[in-house]
């Protein structure tokens, strides 16, 4: 039994099936990418194993344990912690309050413990706060500590975002596409950072990324989605090498093309594809 | 993880020595503006004639009506227009409870605030299903039936719609009789709750509120029960204008719904809303310094005249829409502002 799993999952939306018996598993400390076209239902999965949205069948196993029934803030308490595609902060409160919210679930204290300065609730300030400053020299955040997330650049946010996810030591990070819209040499920066992230928290990792170099060099595992069905899983050079994985990104054409031209390179002659019924187009045809 | 970022901008660093926290900045902050309000609040009594006295526990008793508009509005961005009828709730069973049920006032006035958190949980709970506009459509169709049901219920209102609401005494040591003992007793209430304001404001459960407010799904995700701090918020909004209600109804010495312009109706609410827009609504200060200034406006400065109260009226009117387009902060954000500012020109101060 692998430390989380998904087993069959299918979320649709109306009559438009968005996922459709969808099975991932993970190690634990390891990093699973997950790549495919615009629309493959990657963003969905996310929603659904963090809660935010119902999958009409299948199950999800954190350790063993199913999580389908929790809602998302229980999800948080069990150790899944997540990004979203479009930054999720809270624009009006600067950075170090964002981290102290993220420490949420962790803290002690409603309304009367922080009205009367009950002694729990001032505890557990002290520990928050101090969790916060790590976990600031971590991602190197302290020159932004009182800025208003809402006054910083793109890079900075997503830093933000991450440093959030870190106050919660999750066991479970979903990340969904962290170097979209960054710059260059942030996006160089992060495959480091992500594998130190994963090596000093012993956290394990689903991305999301379609920066391709990014996500095969820091993937142990890749499974590639298109129209909400996993259409290829292994590892970074096998799923490169999957006709369908090929044909999903460039279209049935480009991928004979360029399976030709391997072949010609290689000194063979162009294998012919078995399947032809799965190719995108015909599925797209299906599904209407 | 240096080469991420790139090195602040200047300016940034400005502001981090600005704000660098520590235990005793932290109490400073609080000492400063508290000291201010008292000193604010405890001074015009000694200066100004009598009457002042009845016209600035008005205003303070507007400022916690405004409080309670920081909580739900401010912090966690649920808008309720019906603050009038939780103050109504509030003062009309602080009332009865003293005149039919013979309760001391330091029992029937806390008892009324209780009696008003559930009242307020239940438009909390409707809230927990609307959002925005909708939300605050609902709260005026209560407000609504509230003054046009509840108001008019004798066994609610007394007999005639209304009850006296003598004004305390304690063990018939101290007496709150006058205006003058009276006001100290508000401004007493009032610093009471601006402290557990304060401090709850810099709390874990602020901070949820806060959250919730900018980005509810953002909120949940980050494992914050989105529910319960809005019914919290509604339960605090309900306590501070049903605390503020019951020192209403003592301020005034007796509480009726009124018939032509209703007591506890629309006009009261929106004026709450408004003066706490103008002094800062996700600040405690500003409730305050927006209640002083509707209060000395309508009250004061300009009753006296004919057409005095619309002049009034409108000379609010005209600041609210000035703080909405130009400093939505308020009054408050303005002063925090200028006087910052004022500390970037002077950077010894800084130091």
């Amino acid at each position: 039994m692998a430390f989380f799993e998904v087993h069959d999952m299918t979320i649709s939306f109306g009559g438009l099936v968005a996922n459709a018996d969808v099975n991932i598993e993970a190690d634990e400390g390891q990093i699973v990418g997950l790549i495919g076209p615009n629309g493959a239902g990657k963003s969905t999965l996310f929603n659904a194993i963090s809660g935010l949205i119902q999958p009409a069948s299948g199950r999800v196993l954190l350790e063993g344990e199913e999580i389908l029934p929790l809602l998302p803030y229980e999800r948080v308490a069990r150790g899944i912690g997540r990004t979203f595609q479009n930054v999720r902060l809270f624009p009006t409160l600067p950075v170090y309050d964002n981290l102290l919210i993220a420490y949420h679930s962790r803290m002690r204290g409603g309304f009367f413990a922080g009205a009367l300065r009950l002694p729990w609730g001032a505890h557990s300030e002290r520990a928050a706060r101090k969790r916060a400053d790590e976990v600031m020299q971590i991602v190197d955040l302290h020159p932004y500590k009182h800025r208003n997330v809402g006054d910083l650049s793109y890079g900075t946010l997503r830093m933000t975002e991450l440093a959030c996810l870190l106050m919660l030591q999750p066991r479970l990070i979903l990340l969904d596409e962290p170097a979209s819209g960054i710059a260059q040499k942030e996006t160089e920066a992060l495959g480091p950072l992500l594998r130190r992230i994963r090596d000093q928290l012993g956290a394990t990792i689903l991305l999301i990324e379609h920066d391709m170099p990014l996500i095969m060099g820091l993937s142990d595992v890749i499974y590639c989605l298109d129209l909400g069905r996993v259409i290829a899983k292994g590892t970074p050079e096998e799923v490169q090498r999957t006709p369908q994985v090929i044909e999903a990104y460039l279209g049935a054409r480009a991928a004979e093309q360029l399976e030709a031209a391997l072949a010609n390179e290689n000194g063979k002659k162009p294998a012919r594809r078995r399947a032809p019924a799965k190719t995108a187009k015909t599925a797209k045809a299906r599904r209407r | 993880m240096a080469k991420v970022m790139d090195a602040p901008p200047p300016d940034v660093i400005d502001v981090v020595i600005d704000e660098q926290p520590s235990p005793r900045r932290d109490w400073k902050r609080l000492a400063v503006p508290l000291a201010g309000f008292l000193a604010a609040a405890l001074l015009p009594p000694l200066i100004l004639d009598g009457v002042w006295n009845f016209t600035l526990a008005l205003a303070l008793i507007y400022g916690l009506m405004g409080l309670s508009i920081v909580v739900v509005t401010g912090y966690v961005g649920q808008l309720s227009l019906m603050p009038a009828t939780f103050v109504g709730v509030g003062a009309f069973a602080s009332a009865g409870l003293v005149a039919r049920a013979a309760t001391p006032f330091w029992w029937a006035a806390p008892l009324a605030a209780l009696v008003t958190v559930p009242v307020a949980l239940v438009i909390g709970m409707v809230a927990l299903r609307l959002k925005g506009l909708y939300l605050a459509i609902m709260t005026l169709v209560f407000a609504d039936v509230a003054e046009q049901f509840l108001f008019r219920q004798d066994w609610f209102t007394g007999q005639g719609g209304s009850t006296p609401a003598p004004r305390p005494h304690l063990f018939h040591l101290v007496d709150f009789q006058s205006d003058k003992s009276y006001y100290v007793l508000v401004v007493c209430v009032a610093s009471a709750f601006l402290l557990f304001m304060w401090n709850f404001s810099r709390s874990r459960a602020a901070r949820a509120c806060f959250a919730v407010r900018d980005n509810e799904n953002g909120a949940a995700a980050m494992g914050i029960n989105v529910a319960k701090y809005k019914l919290m918020a509604f339960a605090l909004h309900g306590f501070i204008a049903g605390s503020a209600g019951a020192l209403y109804a003592h301020w005034a010495q007796s509480v009726s719904a009124g018939g032509e312009r209703p007591a506890f109706g629309l006009e009261i609410s929106l004026a709450i809303v408004f003066l706490t827009i103008l002094g800062g609504v996700r600040s405690i200060w500003g409730p305050f310094i927006g209640g002083a200034i509707w209060v000395v406006l309508t009250k004061r400065l300009l009753a006296g005249s004919p057409n005095g109260q619309s002049i009034a009226f409108s000379i609010f009117g005209v600041l609210v829409l000035a703080t909405m387009l130009y400093r939505p902060s308020g009054l408050v954000g303005l002063g925090r502002d200028a006087w910052r500012r004022l500390r970037r020109r002077r950077p010894e101060a800084t130091g």
